[in-house]
C-alpha cells in the first residue's frame, strides 16, 4: 500500500509511540506497586504481560492484510490514547471497589489482604495487556508502511527507532518521574498520541477532511481527555481517600446494592478522612487526618506515625534498651527515623549524651521534620539540637564508610515488606553494625516480629520471620539477643554478654508510657509468646541454615504484607 | 529432511536464548538494587539500556556487518561471550564496586553514578549481544528450518515472558543472585551444546565445552560459598 509519509517522519512517530508506551508501562508498574505494596510482583507481572502481548500484537499484525492493518492505525492510536489517560483512574476504582465491597470481607480483614491484592492484580493487568497488544499491532503496521518506503534499510531503522524509543521512555521515567504527577503526565501523553494519530491519518491517507464516524471518535476522545485533565485532582483525591478508608464494608449482593455504594462515595467518603500527599525522591508521604483519631503519616502506603501509638512506640524503642543496659549511652547512632521522634526521646538524656549521628536516606523527610508543623509538634525540633549530626545517606553506605564506633545503635526502619526493605534487616547490615559497636555497646530496633493482626505464632518454625531475624543476627556476630515486647515487638542485642536490668532506674528522663511493670514484663512477655525462640537458639554457627540467613544477595522475603491496602 | 524433533529443539533454543538474556539483565538489576537500593530506578534503567542495545545489536548486524554469512559460527562466539560476561557479570560488577570504593568513597554522589555506569555498560553489552542473536537465529531458521521471522520474534517475546516469571517467582526467591546467574550460565551452555551437536562438530570445541561445563557445575555447586566469599572479601571489605 502506498503512503505519503516520509522515512524521517515515520521513524519519529515510531520513536514516540514506543517511548510513550514504555513510559506508560513504567507508570503502570509504579501505580500498581503503590496499590498492592509489592514491587517485584507488580514489575514482573506487568512487564512480562506487556512483552508477551507486544509479541502477540506483532504476530497478529502479520496475519492482517497490509491495507487493512494500516487503515486501522487511527483506531489503535485512539484506543491507546484512551487507555493511557484512563488506566490509572480505572485501577483506582478497582482498588476502591475491591476494598470497600464484599470482595474484602470474604475473610477477616487481615486474612483478606492476599485475596485483595490478587483481585486488584487480576482486574488491573488486562489493561497493560491491551496496551501491549495495541503497541505490537502498531509496530507491525509501522513495519508494513516501512516495507513500502524507498530504501532497503527502512525496516531495520523502524526496529531500531522502536528500541531507541523504549530506551528513551525508560530513561525519562527514571530521571523525571519522582518530580512529576503520574496522571497529569499520562493525560499529556494521551493528547500527543491523539495529535499523532490525526497527523498520521492525514499524512498516510492524504485525507483533507474526516468522515463523521472518525471525526466523532477523535472528538469524543479529546473531550474524555479534557474531562480527565480537569478532574485530575478530584480523581486523585478520591483515590487517596479510598486508599486510607478503614472499617468500611459494603456487601454487593444485588444490583440495588450498587446504589448504596454510589451513595457512600457521594455522601460519606469525604467525611472519612482528608489526605495530603507529598511526593519525595524516594517515597510518597501521605498525611491522613481522620475524625477522632488525628493525623497519621504513611510512607509509600505503610503507616509510619500514628497518634494512637506515637508515644508508646518511641518510648519503648528509645528507653527500654537504655533501662535494660542500665546506663545512658554516650555516643549514639540512629539509622532511619528521619521524622525526629526517636531523637526527641533520646534527647531526654541530652545532658549525658555526647553525640547523636542520624542517618536518613530521604532529604525531604528531614526537611519536613525540621519545617513542617505536624512534625515539629511531635519531635519538638529535636533535629535542630546541637548534639545531633544529620547524614543524608543510605544506612549501609554510611556504615561501610564510617570509622566511628558507638555505645548504642538504633534502627527505626520501615517493615520488611519487599526486597528493597529487606536489606535493612540483612546479614551485611548487621555485620557492619556489629563492627561499629563498642565492646559494651548495644543495638536496638523494631523487630517486626509480631503480627498484631494474626497473633504471634508460638512455634518459631511457623513464625518464619522471627527465625530468619534471629539467625541472621547470630550469623552477623550479634548473639546476645533479648527480644522484648511492649505493645509491639522490639529487639535488644548487646555486643557482649551483660547483666540485664529489668527494674526501672531513674536515669534522668520522664516517661509518659514506660512504667516499671511494662519494663519488667517486656522480656518475659516475649519469652511467653515464643518460647521456641530460646529453646531452639543456635549454639554455634554450624547449626545455622543458609535458608534462614537474610543476605542482600539472597533475601528471604517472609514477612506478611501490610494490613492496609 | 528435518525431523519434527529438530524443529522443536530449535524452537526451544530460541526460548532459551530469550529467557537467559532477560535473566542476565534482571540479575544485574537486582544486584544493583541490593547495593544502592531503589529497585524501580535500577530495573527501569537496566531494562532501558537493554532495549536500546538490543536495537543497536540488530542494527549493527544489518547495516555494518556484511560478513555474517557464517551465522552458526557467529552465534557460537556470541554465546561463548555471553556465557562468560553474563554469568559472571554479578561478580564483575561487585569487583568494579570495590574498585570504585577504593577510588572514591561510597558516600560520594559520584559513587552511585560510577556504579550505574558499569551496570549499564554490562547491561548494554549483554543487550547488544542479544540483539545480534535474534537476527542470526532468524537467518538460521529461514535457511535450515524454513521457519519465518515472525515465529522467531514471537518465541523471543514468549521466552522473555518466561524468563521474567522464572526470575521473580522461582529463581531469585529460591536461589538468590549468584546461583541464579549460575543457572542462567547453564542455560547458555545448553545453547552452546546445541550449536555444537547440530552444527559445529570438532574436537577442540568439544574439549572447550567440557571445560565450560565443568566451570558451570562448580559455579552452581559452590554459588553459596562464592556468595559468602564475595560478601566478606569484597562487599564488606575495608578499602
Amino acid at each position: 500500500m502506498k503512503t505519503n509519509i516520509e522515512q524521517k517522519q515515520l521513524l519519529f512517530i515510531v520513536f514516540l509511540t514506543q517511548c510513550f508506551s514504555l513510559i506508560f508501562e513504567q507508570i503502570f508498574v509504579k501505580n500498581l506497586n503503590l496499590l498492592v505494596s509489592d514491587f517485584l510482583l507488580s514489575q514482573s507481572l506487568s512487564l512480562s504481560i506487556y512483552m508477551l502481548t507486544v509479541g502477540i500484537g506483532a504476530l497478529l499484525g502479520e496475519k492482517i492484510k497490509d491495507e487493512k492493518l494500516i487503515m486501522r492505525m487511527l483506531f489503535f492510536q485512539i484506543l491507546l490514547a484512551i487507555m493511557y489517560s484512563t488506566a490509572l483512574p480505572i485501577t483506582w476504582f478497582i482498588h476502591s471497589f475491591v476494598k470497600i465491597t464484599s470482595l474484602n470481607i470474604l475473610a477477616p480483614p487481615v486474612l483478606a489482604v492476599e485475596p485483595v491484592r490478587l483481585t486488584i492484580m487480576k482486574f488491573s493487568l488486562p489493561i497493560i495487556g491491551l496496551v501491549g497488544l495495541l503497541t505490537g499491532l502498531e509496530l507491525s503496521a509501522f513495519l508494513k508502511i516501512a516495507n513500502n518506503l524507498k530504501g532497503e534499510k527502512s525496516v531495520n531503522l523502524v526496529v531500531f527507532c522502536s528500541y531507541l524509543g523504549g530506551f528513551t521512555g525508560t530513561l525519562f521515567f527514571a530521571i523525571f518521574l519522582p518530580y512529576l504527577n503520574m496522571q497529569l503526565l499520562l493525560n499529556v501523553i494521551s493528547f500527543l498520541v491523539l495529535f499523532m494519530s490525526a497527523y498520521l491519518y492525514f499524512k498516510i491517507f492524504s485525507y483533507t477532511r474526516l468522515d463523521l464516524k472518525k471525526a466523532s471518535l477523535i472528538l469524543g476522545t479529546t473531550v474524555l481527555i479534557i474531562v480527565l485533565f480537569s478532574y485530575e485532582s478530584d480523581l486523585t483525591k478520591f483515590h487517596l481517600q479510598s486508599r486510607y478508608l478503614q472499617g468500611v464494608n459494603i456487601r454487593i449482593n444485588s444490583l440495588a446494592d450498587l446504589s448504596t455504594l454510589s451513595s457512600f462515595y457521594k455522601n460519606n467518603l469525604p467525611e472519612q478522612n482528608d489526605v495530603i500527599r507529598i511526593q519525595t525522591q524516594y517515597q510518597f508521604a501521605d498525611f491522613v487526618t481522620r475524625p477522632n483519631i488525628g493525623t497519621t503519616l504513611y510512607l509509600n502506603g505503610e503507616p509510619q506515625l500514628d497518634p494512637r501509638w506515637n508515644v508508646s512506640y518511641h518510648e519503648a524503642l528509645a528507653h527500654i534498651p537504655i533501662q535494660l543496659a542500665g546506663q545512658v549511652p554516650k555516643k549514639i547512632l540512629v539509622l532511619g527515623a528521619g521524622d525526629g521522634l526517636l531523637i526527641n526521646e533520646l534527647l531526654k538524656y541530652s545532658t549525658q549524651i555526647q553525640s547523636i549521628d542520624l542517618v536518613e536516606i530521604d532529604p525531604a523527610i528531614i526537611n519536613l521534620a525540621q519545617q513542617n508543623r505536624f512534625f515539629l509538634n511531635l519531635n519538638k525540633q529535636s533535629l535542630d539540637n546541637k548534639i545531633v549530626r544529620i547524614h543524608i545517606l543510605d544506612a549501609l553506605q554510611f556504615l561501610r564508610n564510617s570509622q566511628d564506633s558507638y555505645d548504642a545503635i538504633y534502627a527505626d526502619f520501615p517493615l520488611p515488606f519487599d526486597y528493597d526493605l529487606l536489606k535493612l534487616y540483612s546479614f551485611e547490615l548487621f555485620t557492619l553494625i556489629h563492627k561499629h559497636l563498642n565492646s559494651n555497646g548495644y543495638f536496638s530496633f523494631d523487630s517486626a516480629m509480631d503480627y498484631a493482626y494474626l497473633g504471634l505464632e508460638k512455634s518459631i518454625n511457623k513464625n518464619k520471620w522471627t527465625l530468619i531475624l534471629r539467625d541472621t543476627l547470630y550469623a552477623a556476630g550479634l548473639k546476645e539477643q533479648y527480644p522484648f515486647f511492649a505493645n509491639e515487638s522490639f529487639m535488644f542485642v548487646s555486643k557482649s554478654p551483660i547483666q540485664i536490668n529489668t527494674a526501672l532506674k531513674k536515669l534522668g528522663a520522664d516517661y509518659q508510657y514506660l512504667t516499671s511493670d511494662i519494663l519488667a514484663n517486656s522480656i518475659i512477655s516475649f519469652k511467653n509468646k515464643v518460647p521456641d525462640f530460646y529453646s531452639t537458639f543456635p549454639k554455634s554457627e554450624n547449626e545455622l541454615s543458609p535458608a534462614n540467613i537474610n543476605s542482600i544477595f539472597s533475601p528471604k522475603l517472609n514477612y506478611l504484607k501490610s494490613g492496609e491496602l | 529432511m528435518l525431523s519434527k524433533r529438530q524443529i522443536a529443539i530449535y524452537y526451544l533454543i530460541i526460548l532459551l536464548v530469550a529467557t537467559s538474556c532477560i535473566l542476565y539483565e534482571f540479575t544485574l538489576a537486582q544486584l544493583l538494587t541490593a547495593i544502592i537500593g531503589n529497585s524501580i530506578v535500577q530495573y527501569t534503567l537496566t531494562i532501558g539500556f537493554y532495549l536500546a542495545s538490543l536495537g543497536l545489536g540488530a542494527l549493527y548486524l544489518n547495516f555494518f556487518d556484511q560478513k555474517h554469512q557464517k551465522e552458526i559460527e557467529t552465534l557460537f562466539k556470541i554465546e561463548l561471550f555471553l556465557f562468560v560476561l553474563g554469568g559472571f557479570s554479578p561478580v564483575l560488577l561487585l569487583l568494579c564496586e570495590f574498585l570504585i570504593r577504593k577510588t572514591i568513597s561510597s558516600t560520594s554522589e559520584h559513587y552511585v553514578q560510577a556504579l550505574m555506569f558499569f551496570a549499564c555498560l554490562f547491561s548494554s553489552i549483554i543487550g547488544f549481544l542479544s540483539g545480534l542473536e535474534i537476527p542470526l537465529l532468524i537467518k538460521i531458521g529461514q535457511k535450515k528450518y524454513s521457519v519465518s521471522a515472525s515465529i522467531v520474534m514471537g518465541l523471543d517475546y514468549i521466552g522473555t515472558f518466561v524468563g521474567i516469571m522464572l526470575f521473580s517467582f522461582f529463581l531469585f526467591p529460591e536461589y538468590g543472585i549468584f546461583k541464579t546467574s549460575a543457572v542462567t550460565s547453564f542455560a547458555t551452555l545448553i545453547i552452546l551444546l546445541w550449536i555444537f551437536f547440530f552444527h559445529k562438530n570438532n574436537k577442540p570445541t568439544l574439549l572447550g565445552l567440557i571445560a565450560l561445563a565443568m566451570i558451570c557445575i562448580v559455579y552452581m555447586f559452590f554459588a553459596g560459598n562464592i556468595e559468602n566469599l564475595i560478601i566478606n572479601k569484597i562487599y564488606l571489605a575495608k578499602t
